[in-house]
């Protein structure tokens, strides 16, 4: 079985992406021993690609991209207008990904991340579908991944379960779109993690591993024996990242829109360094 | 017989309180064995107080009330006329609970139930403290307790963890502001479902039992046996109540901001009942000290 490639997310390091910040973050990750690092989308136009694409391939680390749809980029709608400025976001996604070489585009690419006020009807489903059918044509034409993040309750009335998204997946029908399991989501709303895995089955493409309060690993309530457990039993091969957030890195529009009010960590060498020591653990553990 | 009063919540039967719904309610919640029933009152227009608290004496049965702030009468605001307008209704509440010949008046007292834009200001934690110091004594004069429900970051900025909580207590500064915790959004904000018991001890005044999902106790992944465990080790004795939602069930108004999305059940009497087995199960089984 080839062994499972570990990410980090950019948010750990920086809460955004200018020259001096995309070296940090990429030269941080590739220093402690990360395999890639996931870079939220940028604008094109605001960030030197190029020097991405540089710091990448001197640190010799992958990448992928990842996004949140907001609510004027939406797609889970029924409004023409706001779902066309959703389906040129997620475009310029893949572009991006492209551009920097990342085989992945995942994240809440289905709906907005926000706390809707309505339950999703059957009609922005169905304008959810048709959009992300043409945005993963266009990924795969680059060899790319489409990954669909489902979320908790408070931040999409779309997907937030595994089994929810397999039925959307299906009914999507394109071959390199993937299930995309967030633990730290899966724990509001899951009937367990290795539930959520064995609803997922062979359509689980990505893993974010996040704690229950979205913290240092290992300090929640999370089971994270038994998922790794059941990812060793089921073969999962696939990519892993190290997702955590705080106020001390982020910056105050993003710890809103997530509703971050306390500062978990402070130093992200510490808990990029702890999660990913934590993870090699669980992955032995559970193979042996 | 529990030594705690095991209460259910009335969205496990009905979505408002019109006095149909209302006699629903309580001829389920008895049917159930439960020993209270707590109503939300969010949908307080359509109740009609007298009848209800008629209908509970007739049935014997406990009442507790809850509600959540909105965000244009929410006392955690900086702005006065709002600030006014979330005291005006909590002492509203308050009137309506002792009207229904309950004791207990709790929830998200202090903010709006929703997702917030900015973290809380000094402003508006200082506005907090000082509408519920002058709602707590208004509630001592009449013998009775607010509760400070701990509730996840989804739904308000003011108090997302017990320690939260007790500073908040403690800034308010009177006897009868309890704690309130809720296993559900302890899921979310607490490292576990020990220690957060522990640091509140005594100052416990009300409990929710929900699971991860808030369906069918037990189909989760919630450790009660360690939430059980500590409530018997702090020696709590007060009200346990089950709280569930299900699309099913639905609150015009409630089920859009507790973003109920998802279908659990179908059946609420039927998870009534399973849930007060369960939860009589595990306070028997949390009493059973072996040295």
């Amino acid at each position: 079985m080839a062994a499972n490639k570990l990410g980090v997310h950019a948010g750990v390091w920086v809460g955004d992406w200018t020259d001096e910040s995309a070296r940090f973050a990429i030269e941080s990750s590739a220093a402690l021993g990360y395999d890639f690092i996931e870079i939220p989308a940028v604008d094109p136009r605001e960030v030197d690609v190029a020097h991405t694409v540089r710091l990448l391939a001197s640190a010799g680390i992958g990448s992928v991209v990842s996004l949140a749809l907001d609510a004027d980029t939406d797609i889970n709608t029924e409004d023409a207008a706001v779902s066309a400025r959703g389906e040129a976001q997620l475009t310029a996604a893949v572009d991006f990904a492209r551009e920097i070489g990342a085989d992945y585009v995942g994240g809440v690419t289905y709906s907005a991340m926000v706390k809707y006020t309505h339950p999703a009807t059957a009609a922005s489903r169905d304008n959810s579908l048709a959009v992300l059918g043409r945005v993963a044509e266009r990924a795969g034409a680059s060899g790319i991944r489409l990954g669909i993040e489902y979320v908790n309750r408070y931040e999409s009335n779309l997907l937030n379960t595994a089994a929810q998204t397999v039925d959307f997946i299906r009914d999507l029908g394109a071959a390199n779109v993937v299930l995309h399991l967030d633990t730290f989501h899966a724990n509001s709303e899951e009937l367990s993690l290795p539930a959520a895995v064995r609803d997922a089955g062979p359509l689980l493409g990505y893993i974010h591993a996040s704690e229950s309060h979205r913290g240092l690993l290992g300090t929640g309530i999370l089971d994270f024996p038994a998922l790794f457990a059941e990812l060793a039993a089921t073969g999962y091969s696939g990519p892993i990242t190290f997702e955590s957030f705080s106020s001390a890195v982020l910056p105050r529009a993003t710890a809103d829109t997530i509703g971050l009010w306390r500062e978990s960590w402070t130093d992200p060498h510490l808990a990029a360094r702890e999660a990913l020591g934590f993870l090699r653990a669980q992955l032995a553990v559970a193979a042996s | 017989m529990t030594v705690n009063k095991l209460g259910v919540h009335a969205l496990v039967f009905a979505g408002g309180t019109s006095p149909t719904e209302v006699d629903y309610i309580i001829g389920e919640t008895k049917k159930a064995g439960y020993d209270l029933v707590e109503f939300s009152l969010h949908d307080s227009p359509q109740l009609d107080v007298p009848a209800a608290r008629a209908s509970l004496e007739a049935a014997g049965l406990g009442v507790v009330t809850s509600r959540g702030l909105s965000f244009t009468a929410d006392v955690s605001s900086d702005d006065s006329a709002t600030v006014a307008r979330g005291a005006a209704l909590l002492h509203e509440s308050l009137a309506i609970t002792e009207g229904l010949g309950g004791t207990h008046f709790t929830g998200a007292l202090y903010s709006a139930l929703g997702k917030y834009m900015q973290p809380l200001s000094t402003a508006g934690r200082a506005n907090v403290v000082a509408v519920l110091q002058e709602l707590a004594k208004e509630a001592a004069g009449k013998g009775m307790t607010l509760g400070l429900e701990i509730c996840n970051r989804y739904e308000t900025n003011v108090i997302n963890t017990a320690a939260d909580a007790l500073r908040l207590a403690d800034d308010i500064g009177e006897d009868n502001v309890l704690i309130h915790l809720d296993s559900y959004h302890m899921n979310i904000e607490e490292d576990d479902f020990v220690r957060p018991v522990l640091l509140v001890g005594d100052r416990l005044g009300y409990v929710h039992i929900g699971e991860n999902h808030r369906g069918y106790m037990g189909s989760g992944h919630i450790d009660f046996a360690s939430f059980f465990h500590a409530l018997a080790d702090i020696s709590y004795t007060g009200p346990i109540t089950f709280e569930s939602f299900s699309s099913a069930v639905v609150s015009p108004t409630l089920s859009n901001d507790l973003s109920i999305w998802r279908n659990l059940w179908n059946d609420g009497p039927a998870l009534a009942k399973h849930a007060r087995e369960y939860m009589v199960n595990a306070i028997d089984g949390a009493s059973r000290v072996y040295r």
